[in-house]
């Protein structure tokens, strides 16, 4: 529970830890914390009596609300699975690992800004999406169509998961920077990463889905 | 417990309510918390009583004793055992703030007055400072300055202090 000079400060401090970087935030956001009623009543002669009664339980609540973890935000989710819907599968048939097809279509149809918490909500969904898929085909599917899909699935996850990393630490990416500029890309430069991991666990998704009709 | 007379260890509400003021009292006016024998001294009660009276305090309330002594080290906002965070009142410093969280809840037991942490960055660079009193929040420098936790506030024990 520490003051930093700025985000950047914070976030190169060797015990900086991405999962809880949502407790990172601006002094005043602090201050503003510890200006609430559980702080304030210390200065009580029964703060005792009052942290142990109803007013203590509900100053407490409160307090513990406030600190929680924010909640997925259900706009972008709304927004990011409506343009994911209207993504015509089709254009996964004989995709390869490298091919760029599918990162040029979602470029298209998904907001410039991708939220921390969105990536790793996808990033999640695509890795349950694979355990769910089953190793073996069923009898009337090729098996090494099946198999390549099933890994290029993985492979992507894994993917994300390093983007998801340098999203977390605020790391972009030289020729990343480029490859999207030649791309046409329009968004920000720190929302690189976390726009590439999404990407990326969303091309999970699709290959899960393709797969998932087959069984 | 609300509305209890006594807490499980037959000590009553008013007594810790009592002793947690003293106590506090103390601190707001040395930067020292006092031992048990010496709040049994203000409370008018006998040693081994103000001593259980902190313990439970120290149990209901994110504080702690020194591991293996009787010695309160921290009893937030306040940090008896110097820490990163001084704290100075109207320009005189004499305090310690438990963690840089907690430093800013400091104001609180000064009303009227200005309070100022200084602390340096974790990670080096120029230190860091912060004016406040009452409500307000003075001044903040730099203004980029941002506070961060690794673990839940007021979660693990262990880690309080830290992290």
């Amino acid at each position: 529970m520490n003051l930093f000079r700025s985000e950047e400060h914070a976030r190169r401090w060797e015990e900086f830890e991405p999962r809880m970087a949502a407790m990172l935030h601006p002094v005043q956001w602090w201050a503003d914390t510890f200006a609430t009623p559980m702080f304030r009543a210390r200065a009580r002669s029964d703060f005792i009596s009052w942290m142990s009664g109803d007013e203590g339980a509900a100053a407490f609540a409160a307090l513990r609300e406030r600190l929680t973890p924010p909640r997925p935000n259900v706009a972008a989710t709304v927004a990011a699975v409506t343009a994911l819907s209207q993504v015509d599968l089709s254009m996964l048939d004989g995709a390869s690992p490298d091919d760029r097809t599918v990162e040029q279509h979602l470029m298209r149809a998904w907001p410039a800004a991708v939220p921390i918490d969105e990536v790793r909500q996808w990033r999640h969904t695509a890795a349950a999406m694979i355990v769910a898929i089953p190793s073996d085909p069923p009898l009337d599917v090729d098996a090494q169509m099946w198999t390549d899909a099933r890994r290029s699935a993985v492979r992507d996850v894994q993917a994300a998961d390093g983007w998801l990393k340098r999203a977390e630490l605020g790391a972009g990416d030289v020729r990343l920077t480029e490859r999207l500029r030649q791309m046409g890309w329009q968004g920000e430069p720190a929302d690189q990463p976390a726009w590439t991991a999404m990407e990326q666990a969303a091309r999970a998704v699709l290959l899960c889905r393709r797969l998932s009709l087959l069984v | 417990m609300a509305g209890d007379e006594n807490d499980h260890d037959g000590l009553s509400l008013a007594e810790l309510d009592a002793a947690y003021t003293a106590i506090m009292g103390e601190i707001v006016a040395t930067g020292v918390a006092p031992h048990y024998a010496e709040l049994a001294h203000t409370l008018g009660v006998e040693p081994l009583r103000a001593k259980a009276l902190i313990a439970r305090i120290i149990d209901l309330t994110p504080g702690w004793l020194h591991p293996g002594t009787d010695y309160i080290a921290s009893f937030p906002p306040f940090n008896n055992q110097p820490t990163q965070y001084r704290v100075s009142v109207d320009g005189e410093q004499r305090w310690f703030a438990q963690c840089g969280f907690e430093a800013l809840a400091v104001r609180w037991l000064f009303p009227g007055q200005t309070v100022t942490v200084t602390a340096p960055c974790l990670v080096g660079d120029e230190p860091l400072r912060i004016e406040m009193r009452d409500d307000e929040v003075l001044s903040v420098e730099p203004s980029t300055m941002v506070g961060y936790t690794r673990s839940q506030v007021g979660g693990d024990a262990a880690n309080r202090p830290f992290r």
